[in-house]
């Protein structure tokens, strides 16, 4: 049954890969509605690969439990909350003032709070980070500061030229690096996704060696 | 003491970005708003488009991204309502949904009738399939969506003359290449600053028809349309927590200058 596990998923990576990628170059109408069809299946595994997520994610926490491993507790509170919230979702429906009183007051705050605390790390970061140390330091320090100025609405009171400054070096030397970044990047995307399709990328089937 | 400039007290730091956050809430600053050449754009495409155009908002808001996306998809929702744009609304990650629920109650308030002027769709996973979907057959991909006056009107993703991305991550260039440039639909990337460099390259190449950004660019769409909001107000604070950072900057670097001076004179 080594087929099942290996070959069978390749060959369904291959007949979609190459029907989705060959829809965007040919206009030929059975072509399109088979890779519509791909599409609309792939927005339900995608669904499913989210149950299987969180369904996963209550075994590990069930395991941590029976195996006393180091803050056991914790897991209780996440099993709690994920079936928890998920049967209100599902009997009480995703309008219910309960439901949506328990994401605005509870998950909201809280995630709120913890992307706040970047604010201050970045501060501390750039507080040490951003010295004067030699020429490339320089010129990361000049265009961080320029920028951040720029940006804001008190950088025009201290200087007027600061935001077409900083809009210059966001359109012009950022643009370019991130352009040839970009470009880098989809070439090495191609090569990918053309070695997943016939076959040498096995890493999706749980297979680590590659021809 | 020039020392003590390199190693300023974490504590210190984070007590003085706290303070200097908290001064505009007690006492509110005006402070002038640069508006950006990408804003600009953006007010451009909306205000260029004509009365009861559909306009698809596919967003992937949720509370991380709240702070910077939320002001400006209200400062944008406000503007549509003003030309009377048919708004559908999209989610595309799982914690956007009760966001919706908002928008929705808030463009009921401002005379909207759900199913013919506005409409909310169901979430569906898939991030870059599900754009994938949406561009290849829009109405398949929604196919358990009820009738309705707006609904039936739309016959495929052709039916939108603009689409608006409200997004802390790739979604927008996702949709640019499955959506807004396959099919030749004006969009708008309604994003977090920090994505900015991601998109800015596809702005320059006019592929994205513009770019809000930031609280900075909620805060200038808030000026364009006239209708001050949290943006606006947040604005005071984000550039006092700039300011300190920059102080801080400056006040370790001569530190860090004077010392090397001291320990060159040593040698």
């Amino acid at each position: 049954m080594i087929w099942l596990k290996n070959d069978l998923p390749r060959l369904i990576t291959l007949v979609v890969g190459v029907v989705v990628l060959a829809d965007k170059f040919f206009a030929f109408d059975p072509l399109h509605g088979l890779s519509t069809w791909f599409l609309q299946y792939s927005v339900l595994f995608a669904a499913f690969a989210m149950i299987l997520g969180a369904a996963n994610l209550l075994r590990v926490s069930a395991h941590k439990i029976r195996a006393k491993k180091q803050h056991w507790q914790y897991n209780y509170v996440l099993m709690i909350a994920i079936i928890g919230y998920t049967l209100l979702g599902l009997f009480a429906g995703t309008k219910n003032p309960l439901y949506l009183s328990i994401y605005n007051s509870v998950y909201v705050p809280a995630q709120a709070t913890i992307i706040s605390f970047m604010a201050f790390w970045l501060a501390s970061a750039c507080y040490r980070a951003f010295r004067a140390r030699n020429l490339q330091a320089v010129i990361l320090l000049v265009a961080g500061v320029t920028v951040m100025l720029g940006k804001i609405g008190i950088g025009s009171v201290i200087w007027e030229a600061l935001p077409g400054i900083a809009g210059w070096i966001q359109n012009v030397p950022q643009s370019a690096v991130m352009r040839s970044l970009g470009v880098g990047i989809a070439i090495g995307m191609v090569g990918v996704g053309l070695r997943t399709i016939v076959g040498i990328e096995r890493g999706f089937v749980g297979g680590g060696d590659e021809s | 003491m020039m020392e003590r400039l390199q190693k300023i007290d974490r504590r210190i730091i984070f007590a003085g970005l706290m303070l200097m956050i908290a001064i505009p809430l007690v006492k509110p600053l005006q402070l002038p708003v640069n508006i950006s050449s990408e804003t600009r754009a953006a007010y451009d495409l909306i205000e260029a488009l004509p009365s009861g155009s559909n306009v698809l908002i596919a967003t992937s808001i949720f509370p991380s991204t709240q702070a910077e996306l939320e002001p400006q998809t209200i400062a944008m929702l406000n503007h549509l309502v003003k030309k009377q744009a048919k708004i559908v609304m999209a989610p595309c990650y799982p914690d956007t949904p009760p966001y919706l629920l908002k928008y929705a109650k808030m463009l009921e308030d401002a005379g909207y009738v759900e199913g013919i002027d506005y409409l909310n769709l169901p979430y569906l996973a898939g991030e870059e399939t599900l754009y994938a979907a949406m561009g290849s057959d829009f109405k398949k991909t929604y196919d358990q969506t009820p009738s309705s006056e707006l609904w039936d009107s739309i016959s495929g993703v052709k039916s939108f003359s603009l689409v608006i991305v409200p997004n802390g991550g790739r979604h927008p260039l996702y949709v640019m290449a499955h959506i807004s440039t396959p099919h030749a639909i004006d969009m708008i990337a309604s994003i977090t600053a920090v994505v900015l460099p991601n998109v800015q390259p596809y702005f320059n190449s006019g592929q994205i028809g513009g770019v809000v950004s930031g609280m900075n660019g909620a805060a200038e769409y808030e000026s364009l349309v006239q209708v001050p909001g949290k943006a606006l107000q947040g604005m005071a604070a984000q550039s006092l927590g700039h300011l300190w950072i920059i102080a801080l900057v400056v006040l370790g670097n001569i530190g860090y200058f004077a010392t090397r001076g001291k320990k060159a004179g040593g040698v």
